[in-house]
């Protein structure tokens, strides 16, 4: 059955490399028209799911709730914690299933399993980043996975010596990953690996603060760090590193809940709770030398939960998930640059995370 | 161990004072077809417990209306039961009388203790009407009791007993019972259950069914128990239980990732003495219990340093109730208790210690016509660790009627407001406890009619109740900012307006024959009405059936006897939103036990899930097809 709504002669979204070293922005065309969100779903639950909203025929927004057992008629796990576009295929780390799930972006089939388990091992995948001919997988077995994006088998692996690595971004053929220590709570770590992709060896570890999370390039010699802390004294940070000399060229001071890169500045969220645990939640931007500034979203009410946050690079427009009540179907909300309310969509998965721009024609297998 | 040991010998001394009556057997043999017990009551005999073929003490209890058994499969796990939408941990659990909690997790497991010295387990909603009750079991929102035998004996019996079936179930029972003296008797009672756990499921995954067998479900539990009962001019029962449990604890069926290896082991031991004595018009009960509880959960695919969780809780409990006979139809009461419980565990901040003062007036008022009883109930919890206190104190007035307009007809009502403390886990568990919980409140009404004849060879007894539960501030874990950092709050309000039927007929046509035909229906919206802007708001809540039916038919002829029982559960949900994705089918469960029973042999032989249903009682725990068990009792003495 094809599904009319969805029915795009999709020109495909032209990710021209996986190389994420290229600092222009990568055309998807006219890709409001198509994103594709990553929902966690519920752990347990077996309802991690891939939601998709398009444009029917007529032109009007809808959502597709879970795209990926639509197409191909079983459940892509639990869990699910990163996904990335690289190249014709979007690959999502599912942490509980321990699987790449690699999966055509145009028509959201399943390319390829690629179980990272052998045996009665645990892996958890948790982030991934493109480099070159590989996506590099960060998993909480504190083994990076390099998956070969032509033969979509592990290349290599290499073992750091950091806990519960989480973040991993790519800068001129080094890793770095984030060893957040998240699974031996309360007793974080606090470093940051450095891998030669070329040889698979972590080089070098550097102390970034307590419970390093998300790690984003910012440009070539320069990446940020999501520092949390512990969530009872130490409050968290980001910290800008340049990777030239290893040292850190700014803090800033705030407990960022999430933030992304947006053309060598940053843009995200801090949430702060009382101590009964009442959130409250603000957004901010920086400028190119990374002061804070407060940034208001039209309507932000309408916003519960924030869970993720991505801006469109076609045209700017940046991208909210609110996971509402962690276990209620998930909304996307979409500002302008300038912060103007454009759309709320609502009856996405449960806790949408990952927000990527695709544009897919659809068929029911 | 001193404690026991001082224990023990006041038990000793005080046997001597007391006296008797007829054997542990013959009143279990005593074909109990109605009993009469209080409006707001079930009561599930050892027969009833019997007749399903009853594995553990709870699986009678699923039959029951507005009843839920909260069931992982695993054979070997927790055992709980929710009523009337009101979750475990509002319940006042009670072994012979005396209170028995877990300050931990707020729930106590009714699979620990041995079915086979069980004589009976009444259910009751808001509150036993027993005078002589100890205040702690009026600060609950229902009541489960357990009761062994309270017969003295005038020989010494010898009962063995194997039950063997699927999945390598093992289940030998040997109970050794003797006279003391006149007055007293004691019994000894030990049981080993082993069980492969090994049963096939079927996993569906989009249009793929698997068929597989759960893995890591085996068991292996020891259970131990030796027991007093004097009677006399003061009445005696006494208990030292102990429990060893080694098991494996089968995880949720995640998809591509199925290996298990989770394992718990658990520790019991507790000791425990409820003594009554009769003065003219007074009468005064005391009770005393100890208990050392551990636990040791070991996950080795934990991607943790630390793969082993430990916790050692003892509680300490001492309490007395006074009655008195004021006037004609009036009684009043007095109880006080104090229990002090304490936690150690590598997973639970400090070192939680709580304190609870209860104490309780009661009064009744009891004519052919009428029944008033009322309670109050004043306590006092102090709740601490390292870095924290919290006090918590209030007073709980409940109320409860009954109206007999005729002989057979009775109409009750009760209303009472009540709350459950936050738990350990919910105050103090590692960064997920929140210490500024405020309890979760339930309010309870209740109305009910009940019908009881007793005509030529017909017994028929049947009753209609409907309620109204109103559970605020309900204890819930949300995550704060992403999957891992999870907080116990306050969040959620539960409205559950609901109305149960149930009915049993029973036909003696001769003393060789009985026939009995019971049956319960209960629909209930357990709705959540939280917040009018959220998606789930005036949604059923999660795992909450509307529609729940069971029905039971028994014959018995000569020694045979012939048992069928189905227990049927409508749509549910695995969130508390109403969609699609999150349903479940409704399901039922089919028992059949056929027995023999001779002089000195009794032979039942079980069917369990006859229609090898495939279903889940919590979502991605498949719950075992089809199974055949025997029991074999044999009678030495």
């Amino acid at each position: 059955m094809k599904i009319k709504y969805l029915a795009l002669a999709a020109v495909l979204f032209s990710f021209a490399a996986c190389n994420e070293n290229e600092d222009k922005p990568v055309n998807t065309g006219d890709a409001d028209e198509g994103v594709l969100v990553m929902c966690e779903g519920v752990f347990g639950m077996n309802n991690g799911s891939l939601s998709y909203i398009g444009k029917d025929a007529a032109g009007a927004s809808a959502v597709v709730s879970d795209v990926f057992s639509l197409v191909n008629n079983r459940g892509l796990g639990d869990t699910p914690n990163d996904a990335i576009v690289c190249g014709e295929n979007v690959y999502v780390a599912v942490s509980s299933a321990n699987t790449i799930e690699v999966i055509d972006a145009k028509t959201g089939k399943s390319v390829k399993q690629i179980q990272l388990a052998e045996g009665d091992e645990q892996v958890q995948p948790r982030h991934l980043v493109a480099d070159g001919d590989y996506v590099y997988v960060s998993a909480y077995n504190s083994v990076i996975y390099a998956i070969d994006t032509k033969t979509l088998e592990v290349a290599k692996t290499c073992k750091v010596s950091g806990a519960s690595p989480e973040g991993i971004c790519a800068i001129n053929g080094k890793l770095y990953v984030a060893n957040s220590g998240g699974m031996n709570y309360p007793n974080y770590d606090s470093t940051l690996s450095i891998i030669n992709t070329k040889t698979m060896t972590e080089e070098k570890v550097l102390t970034v603060g307590l419970n390093p999370c998300k790690v984003e390039r910012i440009n070539n010699s320069l990446l940020c760090v999501q520092v949390i802390g512990n969530y009872v004294d130490i409050a968290g940070k980001l910290v800008i590193i340049n990777v030239d000399d290893m040292s850190v060229s700014k803090t800033i001071e705030i407990s960022a809940s999430n933030f992304i890169v947006n053309n060598g500045s940053l843009i995200g969220y801090a949430t702060t709770y009382d101590a009964n645990w009442t959130p409250c939640v603000e957004f901010f931007t920086t400028n190119e030398s990374f002061e804070i500034q407060p940034f208001v979203l039209q309507d932000s009410s309408k916003l519960v939960t924030p869970y993720s946050l991505s801006i469109n690079p076609a045209n700017g427009n940046i991208y909210v998930g609110d996971a509402v009540d962690y276990t209620t179907t998930g909304a996307l909300m979409s500002f302008k640059a300038d912060g103007s309310y454009v759309s709320r969509t609502e009856g996405l998965g449960i806790n949408p995370s990952k927000i990527l721009f695709a544009r897919m024609d659809i068929e029911k297998r | 161990m001193q404690r026991i040991a001082v224990i023990i010998g006041f038990i000793l001394l005080t046997i001597k004072v007391l006296a008797q009556t007829d054997s542990v057997r013959n009143v279990q043999e005593v074909k109990v077809v109605s009993q009469r017990v209080a409006v707001n009551s079930t009561l599930v005999t050892a027969e009833n417990l019997n007749q399903i073929g009853a594995q553990s003490v709870t699986d009678a209890l699923k039959l029951l209306p507005s009843v839920q058994v909260k069931d992982y499969g695993g054979l070997g796990g927790i055992k709980s039961i929710a009523v009337r939408g009101l979750g475990a941990q509002h319940a006042a659990v009670a072994v012979d009388g005396v209170p028995a909690g877990n300050m931990q997790t707020g729930t106590v497991n009714l699979g620990v203790l041995m079915p086979q010295t069980t004589s009976s387990i009444c259910v009751v909603n808001a509150q036993s009407c027993s005078m002589l009750q100890s205040a702690r079991m009026l600060s609950a929102g229902f009541v489960v009791q357990l009761n062994t035998t309270d017969s003295v004996l005038k020989k010494p019996e010898c009962d063995a007993e194997m039950r063997v079936g699927a999945f390598g179930t093992f289940m030998p029972a040997l109970l050794l019972s003797s006279p003391i003296n006149k007055h007293s008797s004691n019994s000894f009672a030990l049981s080993y259950y082993h069980s492969d756990g090994d049963y096939e499921y079927t996993l569906n995954n989009g249009d793929s069914t698997k068929r597989l067998r759960r893995q890591n479900g085996n068991v292996n539990q020891l259970r131990a128990e030796w027991s007093v009962v004097g009677q006399g001019k003061a009445h005696l029962k006494a208990k030292v239980f102990g429990y060893l449990s080694d098991c494996g604890l089968p995880k949720a069926t995640i998809f591509y990732n199925l290996n298990s290896q989770e394992k718990l082991r658990d520790a019991q031991l507790f000791g425990q003495i409820q003594s009554t004595l009769n003065f003219d018009e007074t009468t005064a009960c005391l009770r005393a219990k100890y208990t050392v509880a551990g636990q040791n959960y070991n996950n080795p695919q934990l991607l943790s340093n630390v793969k082993e969780f430990n916790y050692l809780q003892h509680e300490f409990f001492a309490g007395a109730t006074v009655m008195r006979n004021v006037n004609k139809g009036v009684i009043v009461s007095a109880s006080g208790d104090c229990t002090i419980g304490t936690l150690n565990s590598n997973r639970v901040d400090g070192k939680p210690l709580r304190v609870s003062l209860m104490g309780a007036l009661m009064a009744k008022y009891s004519s052919r016509y009428v029944v008033v009883f009322g309670t109050l109930l004043a306590q006092q919890n102090l709740s601490q660790n390292e870095s924290n206190v919290s006090n918590h104190s209030s007073v709980n007035p409940t109320l409860m009627l009954e109206f007999m307009p005729l002989k057979s007809v009775t109409i009750s009502a009760f209303a009472k407001k009540i709350f459950r403390l936050p738990t350990f886990n919910d105050l103090y568990y590692n960064g997920v406890g929140n210490r500024n919980l405020k309890p979760e409140t339930a309010e309870q009404y209740s109305i009910s009619v009940a019908f009881d004849k007793d005509w030529r060879k017909w017994l028929i007894d049947s009753k209609v109740e409907a309620y109204y539960n109103l559970v605020s501030n309900k204890i819930v874990a949300m995550p704060t900012g992403n999957v891992f950092q999870w907080a116990m709050m306050n969040v959620g309000k539960t409205d559950i307006k609901a109305v149960d039927f149930s009915a049993n007929l029973a036909w003696l046509p001769s003393s060789d024959l009985s026939i009995k035909i019971g049956g319960s229906y209960t629909y209930q919206l357990c709705v959540d009405v939280t917040s009018k802007k959220s998606a789930t708001y005036n949604h059923q809540i999660a795992y909450m059936p509307r529609k729940q039916v069971s029905a039971l038919v028994g014959v018995d002829y000569r020694s045979f006897m012939l048992t069928y029982a189905i227990n049927y559960q409508g749509v549910r949900y695995c969130m508390n939103q109403n969609i699609a994705t999150n349903r479940i089918e409704p399901y039922s469960d089919q028992t059949i036990t056929f027995g023999v029973k001779q002089k000195k042999m009794t032979v039942m032989a079980e069917v369990q899930n006859v229609a090898n249903v495939n279903y889940e009682i919590v979502k991605n725990y498949p719950m075992p097809g089809r199974a055949f068990y025997v029991k074999l009792k044999y009678i030495i003495l």
